[in-house]
This record gives structure tokens, sequence and C-alpha cells, in this order.
């Protein structure tokens, strides 16, 4: 028996602050509550807690149940439910709606007599109609109507279309018999043609014959001539005479040539022409040796000329025996010239001595000691007397007053003193004492470290610059003019040293101008000239000398190039006139008759050369005239062999000629038909003709051929009509071959059995699905019927206080007998509240027979009677009050404070304690395990699909949950891959929005799904987020980790420029710092000292990596023993959280 | 280098997949596209493009004898388009086409019928220079039925013993493997696989073989799907003999038929649009790659669906199946896609199982659909015979009807209807 004890919405659509019920009667329970407070949503959550309503996904509730005196707790969320500690035992799902008891359509239906008694049925049936659901499987009728006449009309269609086609297949196989009735019309066509042309060759050859015969007749040999022959003999004739007369002209030009050439040949021999060349050659050079002889001879002599000037202008000098050199005179005059330089440095240090020397003093340089001296002592004078005019006074003052005060501590004190003032005093006295020598001995340091006055004064004294008076002011005067003193001593040095550097250059240079003297001189008598001559002299003579020297040399050069033109103008003509000799010739005399000799034979050669080659071609042309005048001899005999005439017959070839007209068109003629005969002969045997047309080819005749022709003409005459017959066909199946209707007819067709198998198949479907209606129909009132008949029978009986009895005709018709008259009423007879009690009755039955042994479960009954009049409302509520008695809980829900007070009135007047109203408001606070749940929100609750029959990686696929990062917090990670072999937990978790570890490990540490989760999978959560946390963390140690860009600006190595580049690289390479590293580097310009920086950021940074990364089997082990407590407490063995962690590791390289 | 050959099934010009026509007019597609012409073009498209050796038909190349006019225009102009790509064309005839085909041979002088009249024959493959010999071993049917299996006649040893000892020898032949008895040229695995063949291509059934291994023995399947219950991928496969054997199937069949069976859950949309929209994303899903044909996508993609689980969304369920095919047509995405047919096989969204628990009517067919997932009871199989017998008659079967389901998958069928229609008829106004 299960009693409802508190029942507790949290959280509803319209509810956001919720409701509660506590305390609960096992009896009646009325809850008030004014309208929208919830009572509907209180009634769906109880019976949705204990049979699950996918609709209620988005309450949250709990309800305390009693069931046989045990408290069970449930939690409904997200439609799903959790029993602590155990579920309750219950009836099927059938009986929810039997629960939900809607007193309102039990009172509606009770004024209305129609149906009524189907009413009571359909309650007995516990609320299934199968009229209803027969109905709704309308019988199919076994026509087929429109289908069948679909498909008949397909098949039809591809019947005649497959007929269509088989016909023109029968077409088609006859194609071959008419294409060889067609081939056998063509073929007696063409023998018909044969045989004609048969007739027209017989006709032709005895054409032939005649022909031959008249030709016969004429005189033999005329066919050799061709009718030009008198023209022809008459050109014969003419060439041979021409030929011999070409012969004798020849002969004659053949003999003049000789004789001329014999004119032209020289004594002795002929020269080779090459010698001539070269001899030509030869003589021409001779002759521009003769020319150039002429010229240097003129020009010798005007050599000689200015040799004899230039030796005038010498004077009495005498040129030395041996040839004088230019060189010596080109030394004589760089010393002149650089004497001439002496001299004028000489006259211009002379000037600067005699300046500088007029520029300096006379003063000593002692003088300029002392005036230093005197400066210096009077600069210490002036530094030295402020320090000389402090007094030294106040510092003896001092001691002696310290002195004092210091001996009065070595007597006694005086009676009214006490000892102590007195040591004051002693102390005070030496600090005093102090203090004055202190003073002292600091004013004589400063006066010795500024100098004594009097040491000053006396030096001044000494330096003769002693002032008017020891006053700052003269000794001021005396200092500014011991300065300006001291400044033109200084100019007067200066100009002393320039003069005495200018003497020194002036003693030089006068020594450097005398050894130049001596020089010259030397030189000057070298060249024979007077040593002590002036120097305009010695440059005039010098230049005299260049002149004669230069005439000199030219002259002798000129007479030895003529001296050897001479020789060998000599030798060539020498030689010359030996070679002419060799021809037979007289030497030549000179250069220019040897040219001309030489010409004028090159001349006669020439000729005799051209008179040799023109003899050669009168030869040659005389042969040639001597060959033609043989050729035109044979022509002319041959002609007259040709025509068969005796040689010289002229009349024979006249007379013959005359015939000759005749002969020719006879033989045209003829030949023509010859031709003809031939090529169509030739036309017949090509086309196998006599075979064919079985004549024989030599003797056939044109009446056997003409016979034939007639024949085969009459054979080939239906050709034309086989043909169109042929095209007529083929025309057919090109057309067939283009269409595809047959195909199309195959489709209809498939598609109309498709539609009748359709029909079919779902009518026999609906046949079955009413049969087994019919056959649960039958069940039910074979198996159950008759109990709930029995109980709803009881029931009515119970509900009218034994007025009435329930009874079932025959035909199951229903009807109700008056206990108190015996009268059989008919239900339509009875009162509205005896009806109501009739349904009831037949409900509590059905609801009894479903309940089984969980029953009598609680009724709910919604504002069910608000609407009733107050006479039935006691007939309903008494009996629900019956069915309190019977053990049943009712909750009644209801708005209406009248409903309370009849409530109230009814339980008086049934004599049951009246039960007291709950109101409906939010619940009390929290309990502990509600706190750490979010607060719902029905817009957001995740529509997370089930993993229903899903692998874990198809479920995170259809989730969409994103890859891990190993770089990432372990709380970003999803919390699939925290509990991949859980995936009911997961759902779970899910739908409670925790979709990340991270909100899941607060949740936990809040305690947030206390009450939620069951104690194991808290446990299990709490240790695996421990192990992803550790199994991370050690994973990452010694791996750096990923650049971003934010490390990259930071490290301030990039600039504007690569900034974009950069950024691609983070995106592609920032997982490994080395690789990105190595891509930055590989950046064209990218500076190797902004590589370094970026590195060295990284490193300082952490996030290149420092040392190596743990292996797998460590960071496992590592993981699981930081976690040890969790491990224990979720009672899981390491061995199992180590292959944990190994699966997270595996993720993270994934 | 070796070109591979290009091996053809089943292409049965004069064919093409019923119960479509209602949605190609919305598709802008014509019922040809998706014919056994298309599949024969896309198959010689593919042979010019890759430069295929060789295409070897494996019979059955048109549907029938009286086909071989609409045929010949499409044998031809594929012949003849091979032809100036250099590429020969070799073919046996098939129990469809035994007399067609040689008739189609004789008329397009290119094709190259290898077996003519049932006699064996070696036919060697024309190659360029450099390339291996390849014989090709086949058989054509010589009438419509052959009873015998054809690697029994003389000929198949003489054709055996006349193979070029330096060639690879390839086996194509038409007929029933492994079926003694069958009409259609009964064919032992055992003898095919005992000669000394280095693969044997067969036509005749047309779900492709798995053809793997060293030496490939099997069906080549149809080209192009030619019915809803050619599902999966067809096309015709190339052959590679660059030292083993190596054959992959190329996806070229135009249209492409699935079956799909989609569990429902509590999830499923309550709104027919939505759940069809939902339907069509699953379909896609699971399908993916494999939708992917060598030409891009099928022309169609049309899925027999059948829907299981125990969805709350019973209305929208309801309401799909009920739709014509042309409001279950997605032409959106590539491939468009139709759901022809939808079969409910879906279970009340009740826990079966603690219904059959309840004393009511839905309880009792409860019970009876478990006792009909398991083990049917005969008494109720016979009422159901005597129920439809009517619909099994003349009339309602036979000829191009296609048979109906077994009685037992009916009833199965028929007791979640009834079980959904006895819960709907619940009054349930009583709920609060």
């Amino acid at each position: 028996m299960i009693r409802l004890r508190e029942l507790t919405i949290r959280e509803a659509p319209g509810l956001p602050d919720g409701v509660a019920l506590s305390s609960l009667d096992p009896g009646l329970n009325l809850v008030w509550g004014p309208n929208a407070s919830g009572k509907s949503t209180l009634a769906r959550v109880l019976l949705g807690t204990l049979w699950p309503d996918p609709t209620l996904g988005n309450v949250l509730a709990e309800v305390v149940l009693d069931e046989d005196g045990r408290e069970l707790r449930a939690v409904l969320r997200f439609g799903s439910v959790r029993w602590e500690p155990d579920p309750p035992a219950l009836p099927p799902a059938e009986i929810r709606s039997l629960l939900a008891l809607d007193l309102r359509s039990l009172l509606k239906e009770s004024t209305a007599d129609a149906g009524f008694s189907r009413r009571v049925t359909v309650e007995l049936m516990a609320g299934y109609d199968l009229d209803a659901a027969l109905a709704s499987l309308e019988a199919p009728t076994p026509r087929k109507g429109p289908l069948q006449k679909r498909l008949n009309d397909a098949r039809t269609e591809l019947r005649r279309l497959e007929h269509k086609a088989e016909d023109l297949a029968r077409q088609e196989e006859e194609l071959n018999t008419l294409r060889q009735r067609q081939r056998e019309a063509k073929q007696a066509v063409t023998l018909a043609q044969l045989a004609e042309d048969a007739t027209r060759l017989a006709a032709i050859r005895a054409e032939i014959d005649a022909l031959r015969a008249r030709r016969d007749a004429l005189p033999p040999g005329l066919d050799r001539l061709q009718g030009d022959e008198a023209e022809e003999l008459e050109r014969l004739e003419t060439a041979l005479e021409s030929a011999r007369a070409r012969v004798a002209e020849l002969t004659e030009r053949r003999r003049h040539a000789r004789e001329q050439a014999d004119s032209l040949r020289l004594p002795k021999r002929q020269p080779e022409s090459h010698e001539l060349t070269a001899w030509r050659e030869r003589v021409r050079e001779l002759g521009k040796i003769s020319r150039t002889l002429d010229d240097r001879r003129e020009r010798a002599a005007e050599a000689r000329g200015r040799l004899e000037a230039a030796a005038r202008g010498l004077g009495t000098w005498d040129p030395p025996p041996q040839r004088l050199d230019t060189d010596a005179l080109s030394t004589l005059e760089a010393a002149l010239g650089r004497r001439e330089s002496l001299r004028a440095r000489v006259h211009e240090l002379e000037a600067a001595v005699a300046l500088w020397s007029a520029q300096a003093g006379n003063d000593e340089a002692t003088g300029a000691d002392r005036l230093e001296t005197g400066l210096d002592a009077l600069r210490s004078w002036l530094r030295a007397a402020p320090v000389e005019r402090i007094p030294r006074w106040p510092g003896w003052l001092a001691v002696a007053a310290g002195g004092i005060m210091a001996a009065l501590r070595t007597l006694p004190p005086p009676p009214p003193l006490p000892p102590g003032p007195m040591a004051w005093l002693a102390t005070a006295g030496l600090l005093v004492l102090g203090l004055g020598a202190g003073y002292l001995t600091a004013l004589t340091l400063v006066r010795r470290v500024a100098g004594g006055t009097a040491e000053a004064r006396r030096r001044a004294a000494e330096a003769g610059l002693e002032p008017d008076s020891w006053e700052q002011p003269a000794v001021l005067d005396r200092l500014r003019e011991a300065e300006t003193e001291r400044a033109r001593r200084l100019q007067d040095e200066e100009a002393a040293r320039r003069g005495a550097d200018a003497r020194r250059e002036l003693a030089q240079r006068q020594e450097e101008l005398e050894t130049a003297g001596n020089e010259l001189r030397d030189l000057a008598a070298s060249l024979g000239l007077a040593p002590d001559l002036p120097d305009l002299a010695l440059a005039e003579a010098a230049g005299r000398i260049r002149s004669w020297i230069e005439a000199h040399d030219e002259l002798a050069g000129l007479e030895g190039r003529l001296d050897e033109a001479g020789a060998t103008l000599r030798v060539g003509l020498e030689e010359l006139g030996r070679w002419l000799g060799e021809l037979g010739l007289e030497p030549a005399a000179d250069a220019a008759a040897a040219t001309a000799l030489v010409d004028e034979l090159a001349g006669r050669l020439k000729d005799f050369e051209r008179l040799t080659q023109e003899l050669a071609q009168r030869e040659d042309d005389l042969r040639d005239a001597s060959r033609d005048e043989n050729t035109a001899r044979q022509a002319l005999d041959a002609f007259w062999e040709r025509a068969g005439i005796d040689p010289g017959d002229t009349l024979e070839l006249r007379r013959r000629l005359g015939l000759l007209p005749e002969h020719g068109k006879l033989d045209r003629e003829l030949r023509d038909r010859l031709a003809v005969a031939a090529s169509t002969e030739a036309g017949l045997d090509g086309e196998g003709a006599w075979e064919r047309l079985g004549l024989d080819r030599e003797t056939f005749t044109e009446e056997q051929a003409r016979e034939l022709a007639g024949r085969h003409a009459e054979e080939g005459s239906r050709y034309e009509e086989i043909v169109a017959e042929i095209k007529e066909i083929e025309a057919a199946v090109r057309q067939a071959e283009s269409g595809s209707s047959l195909e199309e007819a195959r489709a209809r067709v498939a598609e109309a059995a498709q539609a009748i198998a359709e029909h079919r198949d779902r009518a026999m479907e609906t046949v079955l699905a009413r049969l087994l209606v019919e056959r649960a129909r039958e069940a039910q009132r074979r198996d159950h019927a008759p109990r709930v008949l029995q109980r709803a029978q009881s029931w009515f009986t119970a509900f009218t206080r034994g007025s009435f009895r329930l009874e079932v005709g025959s035909e199951g018709a229903f009807s109700a007998i008056d206990t108190s008259t015996g009268q059989r009423r008919s239900l339509d007879q009875l009162s509205d509240g005896t009806r109501i009690h009739l349904l009831l009755a037949a409900r509590l039955a059905a609801i009894e027979e479903t309940e089984g042994a969980a029953g009598p479960l609680p009724l709910v009954l919604d504002e069910a009677l608000s609407t009733t009049d107050p006479g039935r409302f006691g007939e309903i509520a008494g009996a629900l009050l019956e069915l309190i008695r019977n053990g049943r809980q009712i909750l009644y829900l209801t708005a209406d404070p009248d409903e309370v007070a009849q409530w109230r009135r009814a339980c008086e007047q049934a004599g049951v304690p009246v039960p007291e109203p709950l109101t409906l408001g939010p619940p009390p606070e929290a309990a502990a395990g509600w706190a750490g749940v979010e607060r719902l929100d029905a817009g957001t609750i995740p529509d997370v699909p089930p993993p229903d029959g899903l692998d874990t990686v198809a479920w995170a696929r259809q989730l969409g949950v994103p890859a891990p990062d190993p770089w990432r917090p372990s709380g970003d990670w999803h919390v699939l891959h925290l509990l991949p072999d859980r995936l009911p937990l997961v759902y779970d978790l899910l739908q409670l929005g925790f979709e990340r570890t991270g909100p899941l490990q607060e949740a936990l540490g809040a305690g947030g799904l206390d009450g939620i989760l069951d104690p194991a999978g808290r446990a299990l959560l709490r240790a695996r987020t421990c192990l992803l946390e550790a199994a991370l963390e050690l994973r990452n140690e010694g791996r750096g980790r990923p650049v971003t860009w934010e490390d990259v600006e930071a490290s301030g190595a990039v600039s504007p420029t690569f900034e974009e580049a950069v950024k691609g690289l983070v995106e592609a390479e920032g997982r490994n710092p080395r690789a990105f590293l190595d891509a930055v580097g590989a950046l064209r310009g990218f500076r190797r000292a902004k590589l370094d920086q970026l590195e060295a950021h990284l490193e300082a940074t952490g996030i290149l990596p420092s040392g190596e990364p743990l292996p797998d089997e460590l960071v496992a082990g590592r993981a699981a023993q930081r976690c040890r407590d969790v491990l224990e407490a979720a009672q899981i063995d390491p061995a199992e959280a180590v292959a944990f962690v190994r699966s997270i590791l595996n993720l993270s390289r994934s | 280098m070796n070109r591979p050959l290009l091996l053809v099934g089943d292409l049965h010009l004069g064919r093409r997949p019923p119960g479509l026509g209602e949605v190609l007019p919305e598709l802008g597609l014509e019922p040809r596209e998706l014919s056994a012409v298309a599949a024969w073009e896309a198959t010689v498209d593919w042979a010019i493009r890759r430069e295929i050796r060789a295409v070897v038909l494996a019979g059955d190349v048109v549907e029938g004898l009286r086909d071989r006019f609409e045929a010949f225009t499409h044998l031809a102009r594929g012949t003849k388009r091979l032809a100036d790509a250099g590429i020969p064309l070799l073919a046996v005839a098939g129990n469809h086409d035994g007399e067609a085909l040689p008739r189609l041979a004789d008329r397009v002088p290119e094709v190259i019928l290898v077996g003519r009249g049932g006699r064996w024959e070696i036919v060697p493959i024309p190659g360029r220079d450099g390339e291996p010999p390849v014989d090709l071993l086949g058989w054509s049917f010589p009438a419509p039925t052959v009873r015998n299996d054809p690697t029994e006649d003389p000929s198949f040893e003489e054709a055996l013993d006349r193979r070029r000892e330096s060639a690879r020898l390839i086996g194509v032949v038409h007929g029933d493997l492994d079926a003694p008895g069958s009409r259609h040229a009964p064919l032992s695995r055992h003898r095919l696989a005992g000669a000394s063949v280095d693969a044997w291509f067969l036509g005749h059934i047309h779900v492709p073989g798995t053809l793997d291994g060293p030496r490939p023995l099997g069906y080549l399947g149809s080209v192009g799907a030619l019915d809803p219950g050619e599902t999966g991928v067809h096309g015709p496969w190339e052959l590679e003999l660059d030292g083993g054997v190596a054959v992959r199937q190329i996806p070229l069949s135009p249209v492409r038929f699935e079956n799909v069976e989609i569990e429902l859950g509590d999830h499923a949309p309550a709104e027919p649009d939505a759940l069809l929209a939902s339907l069509e994303g699953t379909i896609r899903e699971r399908l993916g790659p494999s939708l992917v044909t060598a030409g891009g996508h099928p022309r169609l993609l049309a899925v027999r669906l059948t829907l299981t689980g125990r969805p709350q969304a019973r209305r929208a369920v309801d309401e799909i199946v009920r739709l014509e095919p042309l409001e279950r047509l997605f032409p959106g995405e590539d491939p468009p896609m139709v759901i022809s047919r939808i079969t409910d096989r879906t279970r009340p969204a009740i826990d079966l199982e603690e219904l059959a628990a309840a004393t009511t009517p839905a309880g009792e067919l409860a019970r009876l659909l478990q006792a009909l997932e398991h083990d049917p009871p005969r008494e109720l199989l016979e009422a159901a015979e005597r129920s439809i017998g009517g619909w099994k008659g003349s009339g309602w079967t036979g000829g191009e009807i296609p048979p109906p389901p077994e009685t037992v998958e009916l009833l199965r069928t028929a007791a979640r209807r009834a079980l959904l229609a006895v819960l709907d008829g619940r009054r349930d106004e009583e709920e609060p």
C-alpha cells in the first residue's frame, strides 16, 4: 500500500518559487490554492514521479512516499527519477491516467444519455475505446479500381510496343531476304547492261572488217607517209647546202689566225705569265725607288744649306771632333735656370733678414724672466692679503680662557659648590682650549697655503715691479702694467726668431748659388765655351750649337739613305737585263725604260695568247660544221628510205602524196572502231561478262547478245520496288532505335504494379491490425471483464448504499436493478447521481484490476466538482469517502473555498473526521543537497541527445565534443573525456548543465550534487577530476607551452612589417615553440638579432621547453599517487587509475 | 604504362528505375537520366577519360530481344566514341541478350562478341607497345536458357589449351554461380577456380560481389541501379594488371538506392517538417562520403526508410508516412534525395514490457507484439493467413506486382499499428 507523505516542487514552468505539500493524510487531503498556484502541476508531478513522464523534463521536484511503512524518497529532475533507497513496486504506467480522476467529464457524460453505456464499457476497459480504435483502422476495400486500370493500361501499352518491336524484328529479318532479292535484281540489271554492251561490240566488229577491206585496196607504203614529205625534202636539201658553205668559210678564217700568231711570237722563248706578272711588279718598284732617289737628293741639298748657315752662326767656335750630344746642352740650360732661381731666393731672404732685424727689440731674455717672477709675486700677494687680515687674537683668547678653566679643576671646590659642577667646569675649559688651539692651527695652515705677503713683496721688489703702495688697487694696477709689458716682449721675441731663421736659409742659398756657378763653368768648358761668359751669352751659344747639331745630323741621315736607294736601283736593272736576254730582247737603260719595255712585252704576250685561243676555236667550229654536213646528208638518205622510194625519185613521191588523204580517212575510222571495240571488250572482260552471260568472247553474234539483254532487263525491272521496300523497313528500324517508348512503358508497368503492391500491403496490414484489436477485445472480455464487472457491481451497490445492482444482459447491455422494487432500469432511466456512481464504480473496478497488489493507490482529483450542484457533490463525495474508508488515499485539489465547506459537510454527514485543508505555498528553505544545485531555467535546459546505442566516439561526434587540448586547464575539458566509460552518467551531467569539468568540480566541492548523484558517482567524479588535473600538470612538465601572439608581442622582437606573417606562424606552428622559432627565422628579411631576442623571451617566460618531459609511466604513477586519498574514497584500484591517466595521455597525443 | 581494363556488369539497356517518375520533374531530370542508358554513357565517358585499354561487357547488355532497337543507337554511339578513342569493346552475351547482342554486334562492327554461339573463345586484348599481353576468355549465351554448366562444354578446355603462355588470362561469363539447376548457365565455383585463369568476372546477379584476393571471382553487379532493391554502390570495375590482379569499383550509377533504418528517440522532433529535416540530416550523415561517385554525386538518392525506436513524436511519424514521395523530396543538397517509402516500425513511446504486464487491451496487444517478435503463435499465423487470403489471390500478386511481405512480418507491422490505434483511442482526457 502506497501513501503519499510529502510533495515538493522546487521548480516548474509557471512556478518559479515552487510549491510544497507536507504531512499528507493517508485518507482525504483537501488541497486549497488559488488559480495558477500549481495544483494541476502538483498532480502531474505526483503521477509523473511514480510513472516517469518525459514531458516533465523541466521540473525539479521531490516526493516522499510510504510503502508499507517504509519511507521512499524520489527526486524528479529532467524527466528522470532517482529513488532512494529503491523505487516502490508499482503497477504498469497504464494506471496513471486512471488515477487522475476528472469527475467533470463524468458529470458531463452523465447528462447525456446517448453513448452512456459505451462510456461505461470504456471505463470497464480501463479507458480503452476499442470501437474507436477499430474505426481508425478502416477496413480496406478489396477493389483495385484505378490501380488495376492503371496497370492494365500500362500492360496494354507495353504489349503493344512489344508487338510492334516484334513486328519490326520480323521485318528486319525479312530485310535479309529483301536485300538478297535486291542484289539479284541489281545483278539482272547489270547483266542486261552487259548484254547490251556485247550487242554493240558485235556491230562494231562488223564495221571494222569493212574498213580494213577498203584500206587494203590502196598502194602499199602509204601508211609511212605523213603528207608533209615534199616540204621535208626541201628542208633537208637546204640544210645540206648550208653546212657545206660553213665548212669552207671556217677553213679560211683558221688560216688567217695562224699567220697573226706567228708574227707575235718572241725570238727565244715565250715568258710564263707569272714571270711577266712578277717583273711588272718589280719594275714598278724600281720606278718608285728612282723617284725617291731624286727626292732625297733635293732634300740633302737643302740640309747642306741649313748646316752651312748654322756654322756661320757659330762664328769662331769650332765644333769638337767628337759628335756633340744635345743632352749636354740641356744640362747647361737647366743649370742656368737653377742659378737664376737661387739668385731670386737670395734676394728675398736678404729682404726678410732686414725686416725682422728691424722689428726685434734689444731686451735680453733675463729681463723677461724677471718680469715673470714679478708677475708671480704680485699675484701671490693678491691671494694672501685677505688671509693675512684675519686676526689671531680670538684663538689666543680661547686658549687662555680654556686653560684657566681647566686649571680651576685642580683646586678644591669652594664650600658652597659641590664637586660635580667643578668637574663640568673643567671639561668646558678643556673644550674652549681645544677650540682656540684649533682656530690658530687652521689660520696658520691657511696662511701657509695662501703664501706669505712679505715674501711676495720681496720678490716683486727684486723684479723691479714694486707698486706705489702695497694696497690692493695699486698692486692691481702694477700687475696690469707688467702684463702689458710681457705681451710686448713676447712679440719682440717672435720677430727675433723669424729673423734668425731667414738668416740661416740665406746662408744656405748663397752657398748653393756658389756651387751652381762652379758647375756652370765646368759645363761651358766641356762645350768649348769660355767659362766666364755671362748667363745670357751662354744661353744664346747653347741655342746656336743645338741648331748646328740638328742640321748636321739631318744631312748625315739623308746622304746615307741616298746611297742605299741608288744601290738597290742598280741591282734591279741588272737583273731585268738578264731576264730580257733570256727572251732574246735588249736590256733597259733606266727604270723608266724598264717599265715601258715590260709593259709592252705584257701587251704582246696578251695578244699572242688571244690569237692562240681564237685559232683553237676555229678548229672546233670547223669540226662542228663538218659534222653538220654529214648529219644533213644522212637525214636526206633516211627520208628516201622511209618513204620507200628510190633516192631522188620525186615523181613517185608526189603520186603517193596524192592518195594519202583517202588512206588517212580510212585509217582513222578503223582506229576509232578498234578503240571502241577494245574499250567495250575491256569493260566486258573486267565485269567477267562472257562467263556471266554465257557467251564466247570471240564468236558470239549480235543476235545472241540482244536476246540476252532483253531477258535480263525483264528480270531487273523490280529493283526499284525492292529498294523502296527496304528503305521503308530501315526507316522504321531507325525510328525505333531513336526512341525509348518500350523502356518508358516497362517503367510504367513496374510503377503501376508497385502501387498495387503498396496498396495491398497496407490493406493486409490494416486487416491484420483489425484482427489483432478484435483478439485483444476478446481476450479482455474473456480474461478480465468478468472480474472487473464484478468489482464494478460491488462498488455500484456500495455507492448507492444498496439501492441498485448492476447487471449485464446477454447482448452485453447494461441495466440497473432497483433493489427496493426489483425493477430493471436501463441506464438512461437512472438519475444523474446514480449514473455518476456507475461510472465511478466502473473506473474504480478498472483501477483495482490494473493496480493489482500495489493498490490501493492514491487518487488525485483536480477541481473535480467545482461546477456541480450541492446534491451531486454530496453523491460523489459520499462515494469517495467510501473509497477512503476502504483504504484509498485521495488528494482533492481545489481553488473554491465553497468546495472545502461542502467537503466538511460531507464528512460530517458521513461521520468521518473533517480534514484540515492544506494551503499551497512555496516550500521551506532548501534542505541540504539542494542548496548547491543551480536554478533551472526551462529556456536554457540543454537539449542533449541520449547516447542510445552509440559508442563513445559516435556520441561525442553527435554532441560535437571538441578535441581535448592538453594545454588547456583540466577544468576546460569536456566531461565526456572525464567519463568515457560512463555514458549514462555523462548524459545526466550534461542535462544538469555540466559540460566542462571545472564547474562540475566546483559543484562537487560545494555539495551541489549531493542528493542528485549517488555517493559512488560523486566519489568517482572527484577521483577522475583529480587524476585529470594531475595528469595534465605532470604531462606538461618539460614540454614548455604553446606560443601565443601575446607572447610574441611581449617580446618586442617583431616589427609591424612581420606582424601578419608571424601571426600566421603562431597559428601554424605555435604549439611547437622550437619549430615556431625555426619558421620565424626562415622569414625573408627577419633579422638574426630579433630572432635571438624572441628566443630569449620565450626561454625567459618558460615557453621554450627547459627540460625533458616525463615518461607516460611516470606521469601515470605520480598522478595516482597524488590522488591517493580520493581514489581510496572512490574505491578505485590504482591500476584502474593508471589506465585512466594513460587514456588521458593518449587523448592528449591525438 | 599499363592501362587498366574496364569491366562492365549487367547494363540492361531498355530499363530504368521505376517509381521515381513523380519526383523527377521537380528536379529538372528526365527519366532517361537515371536509366541504364545514362549508366552506359557515364561508363563510356569514364573509359575515355581514363584512357582505358579495353571495355569488357559481361552480358545482359540489353534487356531483351525487343529492346535491341532502342538499345542499338546508344550502344553504337558509345562504341563509336570508344573506337574513336582507340578503346576496343569486347562483350559476352547473357541470358537477356543471347539473341539481341549477336545481332547488335553484327550491326556494330566495333563490338567484338566473344564466345558466340555458346563456344568458349580466347581473344587477345589489343594493347600498346610495352603493355603486357592480356587474353580474354569468354562464353556467350546461345539462347535465353542454358541449363548446363558452360565450363563442361569441350570448347572450354580447348580454349584454355590455346591460351598464350606469356599472356594474362581474364575470364568473363554470364551465369548463375553455385546454383545447380538454374536455367541461366549454372556455374561451378569450384570449376571456375580450378581453371588456370587469373580472374573471373561474372554477370547476371545485380549485387556486386567482393572482388578481392589475388584471383578475384565474383559478380560485377549492375552498372546502374535499376530498382530499389539494388542498393549500395553500383558501377563498372577497373582491373589493373600490374604484377598482380587488382580491381576497384567505379561508382557511376546515376541513381543510388539505399535502405536506411533510423531509430527515433525521445528527442525526435514532434513536427512533421522538422522530423523530416532531421531524418534527411541523419540519412545524409550516415551515408556521408559513400555518396560521392566518380563523377561527383549520383543524380538522385532514393531512400527506403524504416523507422524504429519509441519516439514521442508519434503523430509526426504517422504524418510523414502518409506523405506523397513528392512531399518527401529534398532537392536542396547534392545529391537531391527522395524518401521513396517510409516503413513505420516504431513502437509506442511506452515500455512494451511494462505495458505487457498490464491487464488492459493495450497490454494484450503488447503481449501479442512481444510474441510476434520472438515466437509467433501458429494459431495466430493461421488466422492471419485466413484474414488476408483474399489479398494474396490473383490480381493482387503475380506478374509484375512485387510479392507481399511474409505474413509474420505483416503481423508485426499490424500489431504495432493496432497498438497505436488502441492507445490513440484511449480516453485520456482524464489526465490532468
